[in-house]
């Protein structure tokens, strides 16, 4: 076996573990009573009339997440992406920044901000409002990074006979549309799987279901029953998507240079930045802006800190640590996925994301089915729990990531260093490596982020005493004082942000990659 | 009087130039070659002319009317009546034939009727009346230059432009690819801007050959 088989054999193992055993171990759980094979716990699941009402609220939630995300995110993306419209690059940076923070905290603001006047924002109304703010950037940035990879000639040749909305109408979106039902369906699937929003806004889901059965009443059963039909429903979708889009995406490749046709909004310039200001106001100023305001002075900020300065400290380290695990095991999937290494690689491309899409609390409970036992409770007991659950999850984003960074460098300067008498981990370590990393960096950022702000996997699996911050502001949010509460919140937001403007520094300086 | 003509036209791109001073005028019916090595501003004239840049000096006209002029696309497009077929021949993929064909006649408001008789009279021309219903991808590649080839010309342009559109091509099915062009030309009597590298392919097709080097004309009639 070559050097390479092996680690990348060894890559998949560890993926196997940290993936798909806990949710193979949760089904098994499931399907036990007392020690023995039954169905018990779905017959009391299925039978009762709130399990049912509990889905057709799931589903309802997710249908309308998606649907509004992705009528706001389309037009938006394409807005962002192919006009002139002002400001672009700060709508850019805006919009994007509620994906990349706990989604609880945008309802926590607008509580704040309606004050008794919030009736409205508890139930699924609210619930919409928040995830819709959380999920259009998905769709957003989905569609720009889709249109950037429309070949530009295909819209140029449209362009000689047409203007520029029908070119959109009849050539752009139609080659888009695979990649905007995509991303639809993740922003479904998140949606579907959201914990932090229904719990605080009182909208009973089944991811809330599965949390409570198992934090409240500690019915393990019950617990893995209420999570196996979310766990299907994903694989369904999931199913159904990779059937209906399978080679659709093929029209688009990477664009043979930069740029395409930039539609000229003329007269409508102006009213559209209005618009899309107004958007802006709604679903990021305004719940920004009501948490600054309602933190106050600095002294709540120091008091805030005071309170959860331990669980900042761990958040980032695990967050730090998580990410770097992350990108050095998506890179062996991307790479295996890229290089199609071994025959597996579908099914490795397919599964990273099933495990992307699964509610957190669903892994959650997995986790704890498979490692909450006697011989390995030296697991069990330690923030490695954390780590495993980040493993778990979002492997697909860093994977993906290097399978885009990947696709940028030719084929020929691995072969071409091949055919020097260098071997693989040689060519990896001296040409590969260094020609990625840009989007390892990238990669890198993308998992501290989505490790920072996780809270169904954390929420789950911490060892006492070991809180993230979004499980402590989250326990907060039960009894704490509303300024402290906002004021942790901004530090949240502050810990996510700061390294993302950091990175967009370090890429500003470092230029674009010598091979292009 | 010029059906097309450049005067003085320079552009440069980030700080380099890709074409400087450049005059040229096309007659109504000529076939016209501009054949040059790569990067040396050919493609930029195409682009130029089909409205996707504008000059940063000089002046583009077509049929008498400026349509560009010093960093102003006065023109749009879809206002020049042009026909263009890419390098990379550009088929929109979710479209069949029929759609590719169509797209533009729609956008110009054309009545049904009229588009299926045009559609079906080109494609009857480029001898792929059979292929109504199929795909960019499920064709050869010589079919997808005749579908682009009647892509372009189903509108009735006032010109043809064609950058490299065989160069990615066998000789053979290149050589009878240009006997086919001749023949349409002949038929239909179009004027052509024709962009190559190939001096065999410049010397077949051009009533006129332009040759360029570092973004000017070397000589004309090469």
């Amino acid at each position: 076996m070559t050097t390479r088989r092996v680690i990348l054999v060894a890559a998949l193992l560890v993926l196997a573990v940290v993936g798909l055993a806990p949710i193979l171990v949760m089904f098994a759980h499931s399907l036990t009573t007392d020690g023995g094979f039954s169905f018990a716990a779905y017959r009391q699941l299925l039978t009762t009339e709130r399990a049912w009402r509990l889905l057709g609220n799931s589903l309802t939630l997710a249908l309308a997440t998606a649907l509004l995300s992705t009528l706001l995110g389309l037009p938006l993306g394409l807005l962002l992406a192919k006009t002139d419209l002002p400001m672009r690059r700060a709508f850019v940076l805006l919009f994007t920044l509620p994906l990349v923070i706990p989604p609880y905290i945008i309802a926590v603001s607008w509580a704040n901000l309606l004050g008794k006047n919030a009736h409205w924002l508890f139930g699924l109304p609210g619930c919409v409002l928040v995830l819709v703010s959380t999920f259009l950037p998905a769709v957003m940035l989905a569609t720009m990074t889709f249109v950037r990879a429309v070949n530009p000639r295909l819209e140029e040749a449209a362009r000689l006979s047409a203007r520029p909305l029908r070119m959109l109408g009849g050539i752009t979106i139609p080659l888009i549309r695979p990649g905007v039902l995509l991303a639809a369906t993740l922003v479904f699937l998140l949606a579907l799987g959201e914990f932090g929003v229904p719990t605080f806004l009182r909208y009973d889901v089944f991811p809330v279901e599965s949390f409570t059965q198992f934090s409240a009443f500690y019915n393990f059963g019950a617990a893995t029953a209420a999570a196996a039909p979310l766990a299907l429903l994903t694989f369904a979708v999931l199913g159904v998507e990779w059937f209906v889009l399978r080679e659709k995406t093929q029209a688009l490749r990477p664009a043979p240079e930069s740029g395409g046709v930039v539609v000229q909004l003329g007269r409508h310039r102006v009213w559209l930045f209005v618009l899309v200001s107004g958007l802006c106001a709604v679903a990021v100023a305004t719940p920004m802006l009501s948490l600054l305001a309602q933190a106050g002075s600095l002294d709540v900020y120091l008091r805030a800190f005071h309170a959860v300065r331990d669980s900042l400290l761990r958040s980032v380290l695990l967050a730090a640590v998580g990410a770097t695990a992350l990108t050095v095991l998506g890179f062996f999937v991307g790479y295996l996925i890229h290089t199609r290494a071994l025959p597996v690689w579908r099914a490795v491309d397919g599964g990273t994301v099933l495990l992307f899409a699964l509610p957190g609390t669903v892994i959650g409970v997995g986790l704890i089915a498979l490692w909450n036992r006697p011989a390995t409770n030296f697991i069990y007991g330690t923030p490695l729990m954390i780590l495993l659950g980040y493993l778990a999850q979002y492997t697909a984003l860093t994977g993906r990531v290097t399978v885009a960074g990947l696709t940028l460098v030719p084929a020929s300067m691995e072969e071409a260093a091949a055919s020097a008498g260098a071997g693989w981990l040689r060519r990896l370590t001296w040409i590969v490596l260094p020609l990625l990393k840009r989007p390892l960096l990238s990669a890198w950022l993308l998992a501290y982020i989505f490790c920072l702000r996780d809270t169904g996997i954390t929420m789950l699996v911490y060892p006492p005493g070991y809180d993230t911050l979004p499980v402590r502001i989250f326990t907060l949010m039960a009894n704490g004082a509303p300024d402290l509460i906002a004021a942790a919140c901004v530090l949240m937001v502050a810990a996510t942000v700061l390294p993302l403007l950091g990175m967009a520094l370090v890429a500003r300086v470092q230029g674009r990659p010598a091979w292009r | 009087m010029a059906i097309i003509s450049f005067d003085s036209v320079s552009k440069t791109y980030q700080g380099k130039a890709a074409l400087h001073d450049f005059s040229l005028d096309v007659e109504s019916g000529q076939r016209v070659v501009i054949l040059g090595p790569s990067g040396c501003g050919k493609t930029t004239v195409l682009r130029l002319l089909a409205g996707f840049i504008a000059p940063d000096t000089g002046s583009i006209s077509i049929d008498g009317q400026v349509v560009a002029s010093a960093g102003r696309v006065l023109r749009q497009p879809e206002q020049r009546h042009l026909g263009m077929v890419f390098q990379d021949l550009a088929l929109w993929p979710h479209l069949t034939v029929e759609g590719n064909l169509e797209f533009g006649l729609k956008a110009q408001r054309i009545p049904r009727p009229q588009r299926e008789q045009r559609i079906a009279e080109m494609l009857k021309l480029v001898q792929m009346d059979t292929y109504l219903r199929s795909r960019p991808a499920e064709l050869s590649g010589g079919q997808q230059q005749r579908i682009a080839l009647a892509r372009a010309l189903v509108l009735h342009p006032k010109a043809l432009l064609m950058d490299e559109p065989l160069s990615n091509l066998d000789e053979e099915l290149n050589q009878h690819l240009r006997t086919e062009l001749l023949r349409l030309h002949t038929q239909l009597n179009f004027t052509l801007l024709y962009v190559t590298h190939d001096r065999v392919e410049a010397n077949d097709i051009g009533t006129e050959i332009v040759c360029m080097r570092h973004g000017r004309i070397e000589r004309s009639g090469c």
